[in-house]
């Protein structure tokens, strides 16, 4: 009886690792260990412009997506004096009326975070950091 | 046609403070599941249950089920049963839930700083949840309502009609539910919060003085039917002063839900987690959207949130009626869904953990500092006020696998108790398997919904 137990988990655990071996996207960087990675000072920089007029987005991107580990750069430009506030990663950015201010950093926590204008609190859109 | 365009209008309007306020407190950094986990997560839910159904098929009398350690034989266990350790438990309850009324009241009145917003609705209601899942029901002792009513004195004016079943509980908690998920942010605000808190006491003692401190502790505290119902889960007992060591999930089978309020106290735990998890997503936009003929935004998420309520216990009553018809049973549909009916509190964890829980730890983090100035004042009781939230305890990777890991989880364990209960309740005939198969669709169904709405795209701000 213990036995007839024991086989229905393996059965198991076999048929949902074959599944899961199955469904799993194929990883690229790991098929190629030919080709190396360059050195995190050369790493592209993505840039993003996001221009809010009326506590909205009128140009850019609403959801910004990187993986995780991308060096970002985002230029921001406002019609009026506020704060940008992107939350989890608490970066804080002071705009003034109509003149670019810029941030970057680098993608390190993976995850959804919105950002908004911080004096109004009003969400403006979302950056989106996709694990490796 | 100018009228649609106005409704449209003001739709729109009463939308933005309250999508912006839902984000005000608690925000979950969580991306959605990938098409291929989710994908995977409901391949495995089928074929661990047809594997299930297959080993009840050949193998009909699960035994030694009722099998328990006796740990309080044990000084160190023995010491939690002494009644000066209950009496510890007791002042740490009335304590922590005196700071919390104070500090609503007093305290900062940002939601996300206050250390009575953080602790009830982060670390006493989720994390109590999980602590009641692991070590029974600790909530029968720390209780400080109970507190309060076992210090006023015992009395009783009025048998508690037994033919209310849970409805007072069922009421509390679907205001409870309302105060979180449907209020438009007023259960975030710390004075209000404080506010319920205290008319709660009022009612709870009132109506513990009318009908006696057991009865109305057994059917109208909402705590304690809920933490009774999540701790049947754990591997932990308390009885007759002893501590026991039992099989998890064996509480389950103790009992069967005595009234259909109870059943609707376990699907409302279910939905409510499925209605937050889906209100953020697109499709609950395309929902609320299309209701242009209601004005307030309220009453849409209002409709939104009993729709999925009832798509719950649809699902659930089509299955006992058609179990019913496969057995050909003499027993009632009630009594039947009834019977059932704790066979969904594994899914309901499962569900609370695969939403809540990098909120629990995310946000519980905050009272850390909380706790070190409950009352704004600029103190630093414990040295922690400047302690700053770590955001990124656990990778989008690693909470994908830990959603999947609990759902999936709760599913067998779910599939795994309603089958123990057919036999017990149809007989071990090969047949009564068969009358199963409604009952795993169920949980198939409910599984795929937890699944799904992990994996649906979130709206944007």
């Amino acid at each position: 009886m213990q036995n007839k137990s024991i086989g229905y988990v393996i059965v198991g655990l076999a048929l949902i690792a074959g599944l899961f071996a199955l469904l799993r996207p194929k990883q690229q960087d790991k098929q190629s260990p030919n080709v190396i990675p360059p050195p995190a000072s050369e790493q592209v920089v993505q840039s993003f412009n996001l221009v809010i007029k009326g506590k909205k987005l009128i140009s850019g991107p609403k959801t910004i997506v990187l993986k995780e580990g991308d060096k970002v750069k985002i230029t921001i430009t406002a019609d009026e004096a506020e704060e940008w506030h992107l939350h989890g990663y608490d970066k804080m950015v002071v705009l003034e009326k109509d003149k670019p201010a810029q941030i970057a950093f680098t993608a390190n926590l993976t995850g959804r975070f919105i950002y908004e204008l911080e004096r109004s609190s009003t969400e403006i859109g979302t950056i989106e950091v996709r694990p490796k | 046609m100018k009228k649609n365009i106005f409704i449209l209008l003001v739709s729109f309007l009463s939308l933005t403070p309250a999508l912006t306020s839902a984000h005000a407190f608690g925000q979950q950094y969580i991306l959605p599941l990938p098409v291929w986990l989710y994908t995977f997560g409901g391949g495995a839910a089928i074929i661990v249950s047809f594997l299930l159904i297959g080993y009840f098929a050949t193998q009909p009398n699960p035994k030694s089920l009722q099998a328990c350690i006796e740990l309080s034989r044990w000084k160190f266990f023995s010491f939690f049963a002494k009644p000066v350790s209950l009496a510890i438990f007791k002042l740490i309850g009335l304590v922590l839930f005196i700071i919390t009324l104070t500090s609503g009241i007093w305290g900062s009145q940002l939601p996300s700083w206050n250390f009575a917003t953080n602790f009830f609705w982060i670390i006493f209601l989720l994390g109590g949840t999980y602590l009641m899942a692991l070590v029974g029901d600790v909530w029968e002792v720390v209780n400080p309502w109970k507190t309060i009513a076992l210090g006023l004195g015992h009395s009783k004016v009025f048998q508690y009609p037994s033919r209310l079943g849970y409805l007072p509980a069922l009421a509390f908690y679907f205001f409870l539910i309302w105060l979180e998920l449907l209020s438009g942010g007023t259960g975030a605000a710390p004075q209000n919060l404080s506010m319920y808190l205290l008319w709660y006491t009022a009612i709870t003692i009132g109506g513990s003085s009318l009908f006696g401190i057991k009865d109305w502790f057994y059917f109208g505290d909402v705590f304690s039917v809920f933490f009774r119902l999540i701790s049947k889960l754990s591997p932990i007992a308390y009885a007759e002063g002893k501590i026991k060591l039992r099989w998890p999930l064996v509480g389950l089978l103790e009992g069967t839900a005595e009234h259909f309020s109870l059943l609707l106290f376990i699907i409302l735990m279910l939905s409510s987690t499925a209605y937050d998890g889906f209100k953020e997503t697109f499709r609950a936009y395309e929902f609320i959207s299309a209701l242009s003929f209601i004005h307030s935004y309220q009453n849409k998420q209002l409709i939104l949130f009993f729709d999925i309520f009832l798509l719950f216990l649809f699902i659930y009553l089509i299955a006992i009626w058609l179990m019913k018809q496969i057995v050909k049973s003499d027993i009632s549909i009630k009594d039947i869904a009834l019977i059932f009916a704790f066979s969904l509190i594994p899914i309901a964890l499962a569900y609370n953990l695969a939403h809540y829980f990098t909120l629990f730890l995310v946000q519980g983090q905050q009272i850390i500092p909380a706790i070190s100035d409950p009352f704004n004042l600029g103190w630093n009781l414990f040295g922690t006020s400047q302690y700053a939230m770590n955001v990124g305890i656990m990778g989008a990777k690693a909470i994908w696998q830990m959603q999947l890991v609990f759902i999936l989880v709760g599913h067998i364990s779910a599939v795994y108790i309603a089958h123990i209960l057919a036999l017990r309740t149809f007989g071990a005939r090969k047949d009564a398997v068969l009358s199963q198969l409604p009952m795993l669709a169920v949980m198939v169904c409910y599984t795929m919904i937890g699944l799904w709405i992990l994996a649906q795209p979130l709206i944007l701000p």
